[in-house]
């Protein structure tokens, strides 16, 4: 165990300041969504009626199954092209030049505004439903732009991982007569597998929690979520939808901590 | 099943006939460990050729034209510093990286566009590179599993590996949970079960304390002339190259230097930096004239009249002799400077020159004295710059 010095109070007092700064908004919204009061702010008696509220909701529901579906296809799509854009960066002898212009095309999504990134797609499908025609924006759209952007991220994260890994064990796997197959399948993918699931679960969280892209991106029938949230504060907050997003706020903190379990525990010496 | 293993044969058609080849081994294994239970692993040893290799990353010149030949069951070590190109050269045998030019052959078959994972040549790593997912029995088998070995030909091989290394405790173990003289022994014996035909060591001692380091030397050494398998190490280590090698080849600044039987390299150094990299050394800058070689101490005459006209005469330490009266010849009047007690010799120090004596002399040295030396002809190497 590493034992923490013990802080100067000045920076205990900014410390905790800045969590009650980030977190009170995000627990006074799950306070109200158990305050049994319809209007207002007033404290009226614990309840789980707007949850169960929620549960009835039909475009409630609609938009949960969209937000799942969207993430869990355009996770799965980004997890696989990911992983292998990390492996083909790390791994092929590129020229040095090359390398450097492929990790700032790939550092890119990451960096770039959702909304010009947003902009950009939707320009993109335009310009495809010109081109081939009959394109409608929908969940089609939407995967397609999740994974455009989550695919930079699980790259990162896997390539990072195998940056870790060196390419010892790999020529060792090589050296004892494994062809690239039988290598990948053995010795790589077992070992960057923490990096793998890190990855996606990071995919996953952004592509749940995601407003702008899918704002852009999005047709009638493909609302998620955040979006539907957005669409409801423009008739007034009501006390189900501070539910919806205490549930999406704690499905999100769930994800991250089991990120972090998972980047704490590399399976090696 | 009465062929005899031979790569050569078996090889020839086409890179991929390496895998076809290894059922016939796998049953000649077996034929033979019921003949001969002392030895369970078949020699499958092979001479090795490097003709000619260059290799070059970017502007820097790792291996500049460099050949070298190993019999068969020989133990060569590759010793030089670090940078001279050593572990490239090794890892161009292995298959790890290619040559830029020259040829690489094992059991006189072309292997040098041949990728690693065809080449029956297995390799120990400098920090091992064991498998840290598997446990001590699926590093030892890897190889086996890859070329699709059955599963009872793969228990068998690898129980044999790990009796033949001490490892029968813990094929369970995980590779973190082993000591760094344990993970040695599994790199050993995840090279060794395959029967390579020349077993490649990358500094494979430079991770272990100074004690351990001279029994696993004393141990591989053993383990080689048992197997009878062609063992290339490559170390910077000079007392371990003498002590494991049949020949060592002496490598500088992407060049052997040379090569030869430790004793020779040792007593016969054919440069300056071969005097001086293996072991201590007297060096007396010398010049020549009218055929003869002098030095601050005198004219002395080398074992073999140089050729050029300034160089260095080198004689080892242990070589000098202290004489009563004068010698015939080479002899040196000197005064004791300084001496050493190490437990097992002195080391003197004399003047002139400051050459350095090791060794025990019968009667007692004390500084001050007055000595005479003979420094052998036949001990003493003319060598240029």
């Amino acid at each position: 165990m590493i034992r923490s010095q013990r802080l100067p109070p000045l920076l205990s007092a900014i410390a905790i300041a800045t969590i009650v700064f980030l977190y009170l908004p995000l627990a006074a919204v799950a306070a109200m969504s158990v305050n049994a009061a319809r209007f207002g702010v007033a404290w009226k008696g614990l309840s789980l009626r707007w949850y169960a509220q929620l549960a009835r909701n039909d475009l409630v529901v609609h938009a949960a199954a969209n937000t799942l579906i969207l993430a869990v296809v355009s996770t799965a799509v980004s997890t696989v092209l990911g992983t292998l854009l990390a492996i083909g960066l790390e791994r092929f002898p590129w020229p040095r030049w090359m390398r450097r212009l492929i990790d700032a095309v790939v550092y890119m999504p990451v960096v770039t505004p959702d909304i010009v990134f947003a902009v950009g797609m939707l320009l993109a499908f335009e310009a495809a439903r010109q081109a081939l025609g009959g394109l409608r924006l929908g969940m089609g759209t939407m995967i397609v732009a999740h994974v455009t952007f989550q695919i930079s991220f699980v790259a990162l994260v896997v390539g990072s991982r195998l940056a870790t890994l060196g390419r010892s064990v790999e020529e060792a796997a090589r050296d004892l007569y494994a062809g690239s197959w039988h290598s990948l399948r053995r010795v790589t993918l077992p070992l960057i597998t923490p990096g793998i699931v890190a990855g996606a679960m990071l995919a996953f969280t952004l592509s749940l929690d995601d407003f702008v892209i899918s704002f852009f991106t999005s047709g009638p029938s493909s609302v998620t979520l955040p979006l539907y949230i957005y669409g409801s504060l423009r008739r007034g907050i009501t006390p189900d939808i501070h539910a919806l997003s205490t549930i999406v706020f704690l499905v999100t903190v769930a994800l991250v901590l089991g990120l972090q379990v998972l980047a704490r525990s590399p399976r090696e010496d | 099943m009465e062929r005899p293993y031979k790569l050569g044969r078996t090889l020839a058609p086409a890179g991929d006939a390496v895998a076809l080849s290894l059922a016939p081994a796998a049953e000649r294994a077996l034929v033979d460990n019921d003949a001969a239970p002392e030895a369970p692993f078949v020699s499958a040893g092979c001479d090795l050729a490097v003709d000619g290799v260059s290799k070059s990353f970017g502007t820097v010149t790792a291996l500049d034209d460099v050949s070298l030949s190993v019999t068969s069951g020989e133990f060569v070590t590759i010793l030089g510093p670090s940078g001279c190109g050593k572990t490239t050269l090794l890892r161009i045998i292995a298959g790890l990286e290619l040559a830029d030019r020259g040829r690489i052959s094992v059991g006189g078959l072309d292997m040098t566009r041949i990728p690693a994972n065809r080449r029956r040549v297995n390799t120990v790593f400098q920090n091992y590179a064991l498998f840290p997912h598997l446990n001590v029995f699926e590093n030892i088998a890897f190889g086996l599993r890859a070329r699709k070995f059955p599963q009872v030909e793969v228990d068998r091989r690898v129980g044999q590996a790990l009796e033949m290394l001490h490892l029968e405790e813990m094929p369970r173990r995980r590779t973190s949970q082993l000591s760094g003289g344990q993970k040695q022994r599994v790199a050993l014996a995840r090279a060794l079960v395959n029967q390579p035909n020349v077993l490649l060591l990358d500094e494979p001692m430079s991770a272990l304390d100074a004690k351990l380091r001279a029994e696993v030397q004393l141990e591989l050494r053993r383990l080689q002339r048992r197997l009878d398998t062609t063992f290339v190490l490559v170390t910077h280590d000079q007392n371990e190259a003498m002590t494991v090698s049949d020949r060592i080849f002496v490598m500088r600044d992407a060049k052997i230097v040379q090569s030869g039987p430790p004793a020779e390299v040792y007593d016969r150094p054919a440069s300056r930096f071969v005097a001086e990299f293996l072991g201590t050394t007297n060096l007396i800058p010398a010049w020549r004239n009218n055929g003869v070689v002098h030095t601050e101490i005198g004219s002395l005459m080398p074992r073999v009249h140089p050729a050029w006209e300034k160089g260095f005469l080198s004689i080892r330490p242990e070589k000098i002799v202290i004489r009563s009266a004068r010698p015939a010849s080479n002899g040196i009047r000197a005064i004791v400077s300084e001496v050493f007690y190490r437990g097992d010799h002195l080391d003197v120090y004399v003047q002139p020159g400051n050459l350095h004596l090791r060794g025990l002399p019968g009667g007692a040295i004390t500084p001050g004295q007055q000595i005479w030396l003979e420094l052998p002809s036949r001990q003493l190497e003319a060598i240029g710059e």
